[in-house]
């Protein structure tokens, strides 16, 4: 939690209210799934839900809204470290470029912040109107929360696979 | 004259028109969207980009020109521009009905339609910028304007998909 705190301060993270867990962990998150199978298929978005997906199965209780918050927000964490290092290593690379280049005028650093600030307003509408959809829905509020939590994972995972590519190309340069 | 980057930022037309060397009229572009819809009839989703800009290529004298490329991507691009633009409609159609429906029942829920309209707001301003990073990173060269055009399209047509879903996730 107090490093999902630090996130939000950095990349604007919504505070969604993490549902009340005791101390102990509800099932088990093995970020090793996440990471092999980025190991086998590159940076991809096939990559994304999978270790989540697993932990929800774990708990032996598939299905119940705080296992999967949980779970959910476990793979959120996962992703949101990997996109925040890209994009810091990212912007060290940039730098780096124009330094030699000795092309200020590229603004490339510049446009990857306003990329990014973007990003998270559209996350956050992204992930507002998953949540509109499920609002009421058969399931729930309990469900309608999941969404969110999904919502969150999925395009977090995306945008820190995307940052990784453009990391994998500035490198070479 | 066929209608280039309809719904481009100024500065994709502008990165384009920087390199209008005038060796290939507009007119000469022979291309069809048949490519890509044939592809995506047979449920392929987003490997189906850029199908038809490459038969456009293929096909059109000059066609692999930096000038030739940047005009058969935006021809596709304006094809998933369409296809976006129906997925949003069709989308916000049913939005609307949900919240008319639940404004009848007496719930007071988040709108799915106001909800759409933001999330497809700040989608645009997103999609904006991450094209105008990638230009960056041309530095002004002539590879810039086909790498905007090319983010441009395939992130249309993620976002197309994504609406096509329902706006759930994958």
């Amino acid at each position: 939690m107090i490093k999902l705190l630090k996130q939000s301060v950095a990349f604007g993270m919504l505070a969604f209210s993490t549902p009340a867990f005791a101390d102990e962990a509800p099932s088990q998150f093995l970020p090793e799934i996440a990471k092999s199978c980025s190991n086998t298929l590159g940076p991809n978005t096939q990559c994304i839900g999978m270790a989540a997906n697993a932990c929800m199965h774990a708990s032996g209780n598939f299905g119940d809204p705080n296992i999967a918050k949980w779970c959910l927000s476990q793979e959120t964490d996962y992703w949101d470290a990997k996109l925040n290092s890209a994009y810091q290593d990212l912007m060290v690379e940039l730098q780096r470029i124009e330094d030699e280049a000795g092309q200020t005028m590229l603004q490339t650093p510049e446009s990857l912040r306003a990329m990014q600030r973007n990003w998270i307003a559209y996350r956050d509408a992204r992930c507002e109107f998953e949540y509109a959809q499920y609002t009421n829905g058969s399931g729930g509020a309990g469900s309608s929360t999941v969404s969110i939590y999904e919502c969150q994972m999925q395009a977090t995972g995306e945008q820190a696979i995307y940052l990784d590519k453009r990391l994998s190309q500035a490198m070479m340069w | 004259m066929r209608r280039l980057c309809r719904t481009h930022d100024l500065i994709l037309i502008a990165s384009i028109m920087a390199l209008a060397v005038p060796a290939l009229a507009d007119a000469d572009f022979v291309y069809s969207d048949a490519a890509t819809q044939s592809c995506l009839d047979d449920g392929k989703g987003l490997e189906c980009v850029g199908h038809s800009a490459e038969k456009c290529m293929e096909d059109t004298e000059g066609g692999y020109s930096t000038y030739g490329m940047g005009g058969c991507m935006s021809l596709e691009a304006d094809f998933w521009d369409s296809k976006l633009n129906s997925a949003y409609q069709s989308l916000m159609a049913q939005a609307k009905e949900f919240d008319a429906m639940a404004a009848e029942d007496g719930f007071t829920v988040l709108s799915q339609a106001d909800t759409l309209r933001d999330m497809q707001r700040t989608w645009i301003s997103f999609r904006d910028s991450r094209c105008a990073y990638e230009y960056s990173l041309w530095g002004g060269g002539t590879g810039g304007g086909p790498a905007s055009i090319a983010c441009f399209t395939q992130m249309t047509a993620e976002q197309t998909l994504y609406l096509q879903s329902g706006g759930l996730g994958n």
